[in-house]
């Protein structure tokens, strides 16, 4: 027997970790999304009860909520515990703001306007998730047909480096780029066949291309249906449209010199009512404020103190940089950053006593 | 980093790190998947964080702690089912890292994550009181106390057995 037992236990531990099956992480990923989304779905049911015993008034208000309606023309037949393809909630036009097309010069200025619209490819999805942030402009889209990202931006060099989807995963390769077109103008398209999708063989493609001058745009894709399908799938994104990049809050008091440099909206299948998820990050100096509006409890039992802001009881998260406020349905989490990053909780409590929360929290026509 | 970007990176690694805090290989699967479909619900706050990996880590450290604690209450006993013996194992020139293993096995479960996470994820002592919530000093005070009930143990299980001849 080896007097070092170090070593001893590092190979010990290694052998038993690297014995049994074969890890599969894609099985690992369909059950952990169908899983979660059985947790929102029970989540909306338990804040739904919560918010009919105790606000008669809200309750009123969500009875007159749209509903989403399954959208059974999609192909293929949704899993009974997988996500399905929904009527997703839409982010208000912005009236009176030019399209990305129109007015190239705008793009990625204002993180409350998107100078596009890809209503079209989410009006059957599971998930849309739009985001502003300075510079560029995006918004992803999942069907059970069919995945897409999409930014825009007004230099190449402000585009993320693609592919933007799955930019993390293990040995994705891109082909080369090859000469193509798009809407007749110049563009190349390089693509991937490394993860085959739930309903057979998909093949990532990646547009990049100039749709007017001083407009560059990305466009991934991941279907089963070839090169001209992608580029179907492609020509439904409006550039001549724009929408609002809007959450059922509003920030009502920020420290002098603050910003809101970005802006995130996330619609997803099981979500609570309509709004999955929605960020905006103060940024005071170099320190940083995220705040979130989420539409499911996202923790129980982990914040034992209510203190009060303004007219809001907040929950102070023990690690001492994290505040959660429950409201009109909505979870709003604010988190700062560590160390010099992080707002003090007497600056933080000031921000959260000025946020305004939309009446229909539901409808982001009104938000 | 999107969730399907983390699974796919990190999940394989998630399932043998919990292998070894779980000694089954279902269990580890089945608490990796209840624990990465909780981090899905919360994932914009999970994956915004410094380390998102360690996040998920801590997770799955309190869901192991927390189904440890139902498993005892309902008393269903699963310890003996990883400790059957493989292919791999039988093998002549794994037999002791076996053998030790299933000495890891007795360690108090608290004693057997620092090990795990200071031997096979090779975290300092910082990293893994940040994990266990606790102070560095105590990590270092029981992964001491685990170490030497090993080195008694592996004197116990190599010592003669004269007596009986």
């Amino acid at each position: 027997m080896s007097t070092d037992l170090d070593p001893e236990l590092s190979a010990s531990l290694q052998a038993r970790a690297d014995a049994g099956s074969p890890i599969d992480p894609e099985p690992l990923l369909s059950a952990a999304v169908a899983r979660g989304q059985r947790i929102r779905t029970r989540r909306r049911t338990a804040t739904a009860a919560l918010a009919v015993a105790t606000l008669a008034a809200l309750a009123a208000t969500t009875a007159l909520l749209p509903r989403q309606h399954p959208d059974t023309s999609m192909e293929p037949a949704p899993a009974s515990t997988g996500p399905r393809n929904v009527n997703l909630a839409k982010l208000p036009e912005a009236a009176g703001q030019p399209g990305a097309t129109v007015r190239p010069d705008l793009v990625g200025t204002d993180p409350g306007v998107l100078h596009f619209s890809v209503d079209a490819l989410a009006a059957a999805s599971w998930r849309v998730v739009w985001s502003a942030e300075p510079g560029v402009e995006i918004a992803e889209v999942q069907r059970t047909d069919f995945r897409t990202y999409l930014a825009v931006a007004q230099a190449r060099s402000k585009l993320p480096a693609p592919p933007l989807f799955f930019s993390g995963g293990p040995g994705l390769v891109l082909s080369a780029p090859v000469q193509t077109s798009v809407a007749g103008r110049a563009a190349t398209v390089r693509t991937s066949d490394l993860y085959p999708d739930h309903g057979g063989p998909s093949r990532l493609y990646v547009f990049e291309w100039e749709p007017v001058n001083g407009l560059w745009a990305r466009f991934e894709v991941w279907t089963s249906g070839g090169q001209q399908r992608a580029l179907q799938i492609l020509d439904q994104v409006r550039f001549d449209q724009a929408r609002r990049c809007v959450l059922p809050i509003r920030l009502g008091y920020l420290p002098p010199g603050a910003t809101v440099p970005d802006c995130a909206v996330d619609f997803s299948y099981g979500a609570p009512d309509l709004l999955s998820f929605g960020n905006l990050t103060v940024i005071d100096n170099k320190r940083r404020l995220s705040i979130q509006a989420e539409g499911s409890w996202p923790g129980s039992g982990e914040y034992p103190r209510p203190l009060k802001a303004g007219p809001y009881q907040v929950y102070a998260d023990p690690n001492g940089r994290m505040w959660t406020i429950l409201a009109k349905g909505l979870f709003i989490t604010a988190s700062t950053g560590a160390g010099k990053n992080s707002l003090t909780q007497a600056e933080v409590f000031r921000i959260l006593a000025g946020i305004r929360i939309a009446d229909q929290v539901g409808n982001p026509a009104t938000w | 980093m999107t969730f399907e970007e983390y699974v796919l990176a990190r999940g394989v690694a998630l399932v043998r790190f919990a292998r070894l805090l779980t000694g089954d290989e279902h269990q580890a699967e089945d608490l990796v998947q209840d624990v990465l479909a909780r981090a899905y619900v919360r994932w914009r706050r999970v994956g915004g964080v410094d380390r998102p990996d360690l996040y998920v880590r801590q997770m799955l450290i309190n869901a192991h702690r927390s189904w440890r604690r139902r498993l005892t209450n309902r008393e269903i006993a699963v310890a003996a089912v990883a400790d059957r013996p493989t292919g791999r194992d039988a093998a002549a020139e794994s037999a002791e890292r076996d053998a030790l293993w299933r000495l890891i096995r007795q360690l108090s479960p608290r004693q057997r994550t620092v090990i795990v996470l200071r031997y096979y994820e090779d975290y300092d002592d910082a990293t893994i009181a940040e994990l266990l919530q606790c102070s560095p000093g105590t990590v270092r005070t029981q992964a001491k106390r685990a170490r030497e009930k090993l080195q008694r143990l592996q004197t116990d299980l190599y010592a003669p057995t004269g007596d009986h001849r």
